[in-house]
């Protein structure tokens, strides 16, 4: 288990971070290439909508995944337990 | 139980999908502007020649070679070098019309075009001692305004060169360089502008 929150923790982080740099590099470019300077403040909102967004997706699919593993090893335990009482 | 994973799994690999495939479909101007070329050939020179010799005045003379050269205005240049024309024609002509921004940008332009100037607009806007903004500091510190966008967009579309194939342009100043060896043009706004006597004796 210990080594599943090292895991989810790292794959958390990494997918935050390359979401919210491709999608903050879009945003900036987009916005060079309309106006012809650089980024100077509306687009640094893309930083945290990204992030946030890109956070809460993959929490989400962190948990379920978590949710189905513990009731894998739920069902296996109560397997075990009906078998060990027979 | 196990279809929410899988379905969320899927959430979040389109939303990596999606911002990937943005990503790599972004404008990338930068690259645009580094790669912008200038047509500067010899075909300009043999072509200005021939129309030259038919053509009676000078005035003639220079005016069609420089419709000929107006062909060879960058196809595409945009984000950083519409920002610097914008920027120089704000520290120039911050005073003038629209018209006398479009001139700055136009002249310019044509040290772009010519080929005893550099041949990026960056390297014309910061070329030494050319331009008194930028040795005094002023073109750090001004910002273009929506007139200066307008002007640089409309210099940068434009296919012929509306300013009769100006070079130069000075305030009255005290030197007398420019009169004796330049040719005078015209006077807009507090801008002299002139061209090389050289192209126009060709």
């Amino acid at each position: 288990m210990k080594k599943w929150k090292i895991i989810k923790n790292i794959v958390i982080i990494a997918y935050t971070l390359t979401i919210t740099y491709l999608a903050t590099q879009c945003a900036f470019e987009i916005a060079y290439a309309e106006r012809g300077y650089d980024a100077i403040g509306g687009e640094y909102v893309v930083i945290p909508v990204a992030a946030y967004v890109a956070y809460r997706t993959i929490t989400i699919v962190a948990e379920n995944i978590e949710e189905d593993l513990n009731e894998k090893i739920r069902n296996s335990n109560k397997k075990r337990n009906r078998d060990v009482d027979r | 139980m196990r279809e929410k994973s899988l379905y969320s799994i899927w959430v979040v690999l389109m939303l990596f999908a999606v911002v990937f495939i943005a990503y790599c479909e972004r404008p990338q101007p930068k690259l645009e502007v580094e790669s912008v070329e200038i047509m500067h050939t010899n075909d300009v020179a043999n072509a200005d020649n021939t129309s030259m010799n038919e053509a009676e005045n000078t005035q003639t003379e220079v005016t069609i070679s420089k419709e000929h050269e107006a062909k060879q205005i960058p196809e595409k240049a945009k984000g950083r070098d519409i920002y610097l024309l914008a920027k120089i024609a704000m520290a120039e002509a911050e005073n003038q019309d629209i018209k006398g921004k479009e001139l700055v940008i136009q002249v310019v332009m044509n040290r772009v075009k010519s080929e005893r100037f550099p041949d990026t607009i960056e390297a014309v806007i910061y070329q030494p001692k050319q331009f008194s903004p930028i040795s005094d500091g002023r073109f750090d510190r001004v910002e273009p305004d929506q007139e200066c966008y307008q002007a640089a967009q409309l210099i940068m579309n434009a296919s012929e060169d509306i300013s009769g194939g100006a070079l130069y342009f000075e305030s009255r100043s005290q030197s007398n360089w420019h009169t004796d060896y330049l040719e005078y043009l015209y006077q807009h706004g507090d801008h002299y502008f002139y061209t090389d006597k050289v192209v126009s004796k060709e």
